[in-house]
């Protein structure tokens, strides 16, 4: 019922807003966005994040000599390794459509306070919403009011454009200077409904940008009980898993309390360590794909990024 | 109703009926004052059964017969599937061109503006990527036309209730 409301109410705004567009039907000027800053990409020294964890628990003091780091089946020489230093963006990307209301939106407001406190003084957040429409409401700051303010305006309606969203944001934070770590944390209840973009299109941004894509989505999806529920939930799932596999990225469930879950995300991107080398023996443009191993124990869980683009 | 692009491929047992599907938007393309619209909705279908070149024929020219009202969602919609469509076929610079025609019409509208940033990225053309990024953030209160393809006829409802009205009176 509240999705029909929300369609009607976009068909009743769509004709007053499309009346504008029949009073003239020559071409309305587009109006393009003026400045910002360049990519930090680039083929010269690349910048993997790597986490490496033996349970929860980070492992730590690792140095060059202890990874193994090939680009398209070569090995690389890693020049230098950072854990720690290098300060984080970190870009909040929050489903505001109709189906995050009453307390699960309180809970979001009170993981993205928590957050912002969590953070460096050197680190900055970025506020992205999205329904229908992605929006950004606070540009990378430290200023936790201006972020407080922005979080307890929040009024939640509408569909949900998730893909759109995750494109956005990706593109956004590669914008970012190379010595910033970029980290994107995307909440949603897992249901696109309104995107241009398909899980394919997000997949070719994810693997052309920088930043490592992380999703919190709640455990509402794992509570249906038939096979063709789970089969579904499956599918609507891949999408996300693929995009953080591809980024370095996770995805973590949770419906109880988004705090602790937030700050998660948060420890083990800080608590990783970023590689850096640069490519030799290999092309410089096109596909590259990444294995990065730390071959003295098996037994711990890399997460990396898989690859990048070189143009 | 078919939930937007959840899937980017239709399930088989919609892709065994597709032409049956096809032979109603002919039908409906003998009236012209839907022939654009059901031009488009077929497209749209072939285009999701993966039938792109079918698809692409019949998205252009999008030239509505003289006299016939023109319809900014159904011309908005024609450049921003046969965006889609060239994209998909791998030629990104007439997908680009299709992209900037759609935000001609609806300059605001989200979708071909991340259609745009989605070809732009792929051509290598990073930094024109991110002006249409921060381009799509910057909040606007118009109707994206392509949230309207999904709920069909919706956006004549308000129209139809006045014509029944005026009926009354």
């Amino acid at each position: 019922m509240r999705r029909l409301a929300w369609l009607v109410g976009l068909a009743m705004a769509a004709v007053a807003g499309l009346a504008v567009a029949r009073a003239s039907t020559s071409a309305i000027a587009a109006q393009e966005p003026q400045t910002r800053p360049t990519f930090r990409a680039t083929t010269d020294v690349v910048a993997v994040d790597v986490s490496v964890r033996d349970g929860r628990r980070a492992i730590t003091g690792l140095t060059a000599p202890d990874f193994r780091l090939t680009d398209n089946g070569v090995p690389q020489t890693i020049t230098d390794v950072s854990y720690g230093r290098l300060p984080i963006d970190v870009s909040v990307v929050l489903d505001v459509s109709d189906s995050v209301t009453g307390p699960l939106l309180d809970q979001l407001r009170t993981a993205i306070r928590q957050l912002m406190s969590d953070m460096g003084a050197d680190d900055r957040l970025r506020l992205i919403h999205f329904n229908m429409r992605v929006a950004r409401v606070v540009d990378l700051t430290n200023d936790a009011s201006a972020v407080d303010r922005a979080i307890t305006q929040v009024r939640a309606g509408g569909g949900s454009s998730i893909y759109d969203a995750a494109a956005v944001a990706l593109v956004s934070a590669s914008a970012a200077p190379a010595d910033r770590r970029q980290l994107i944390v995307l909440f949603s209840d897992g249901n696109d409904s309104t995107s241009f973009s398909t899980p394919r299109s997000l997949l070719q941004v994810a693997q052309r940008t920088n930043a490592s894509m992380t999703f919190v989505l709640p455990d509402t999806l794992v509570t249906f009980t038939t096979r063709i529920a789970v089969s579904s939930q499956a599918m609507r799932l891949a999408p996300y898993e693929r995009v953080a596999r591809e980024t370095g990225g996770a995805i973590y469930r949770s419906s109880q309390n988004l705090t602790p879950t937030f700050r998660r995300a948060l420890e083990e991107f800080r608590s990783s360590y970023v590689l850096h080398f640069t490519p030799q023996g290999v092309e410089r443009s096109g596909d590259h794909v990444l294995d990065v191993t730390v071959p003295r124990d098996d037994g711990y869980t890399i997460r990396a990024r898989r690859g990048y683009f070189g143009g | 109703m078919l939930t937007a692009p959840d899937a980017e491929r239709l399930p088989s047992a919609i892709l065994r009926r597709v032409d049956d599907v096809r032979e109603l938007y002919e039908a409906a393309s003998a009236h012209p004052r839907v022939a654009g619209e059901a031009r488009l909705r077929e497209a749209w279908l072939l285009h999701r059964a993966a039938r792109h070149a079918e698809a692409l024929a019949l998205l252009e020219p999008p030239t509505p017969a003289p006299g016939a009202p023109v319809d900014p969602v159904v011309a908005y919609l024609g450049h921003l599937f046969r965006g889609r469509v060239l994209d998909t076929l791998d030629r990104p610079a007439d997908a680009a061109a299709a992209f900037r025609e759609a935000l001609a019409i609806a300059p605001a509208a989200q979708s071909a503006r991340i259609g745009l940033m989605t070809v732009l990225l792929r051509q290598g053309d990073r930094r024109g990527a991110e002006l249409q990024a921060e381009a799509v953030q910057v909040p606007a209160s118009s109707i994206d036309p392509f949230w309207l393809y999904w709920i069909g006829d919706y956006r004549h409802y308000p129209a139809m209730v006045q014509q029944l009205r005026e009926h009354v009176r």
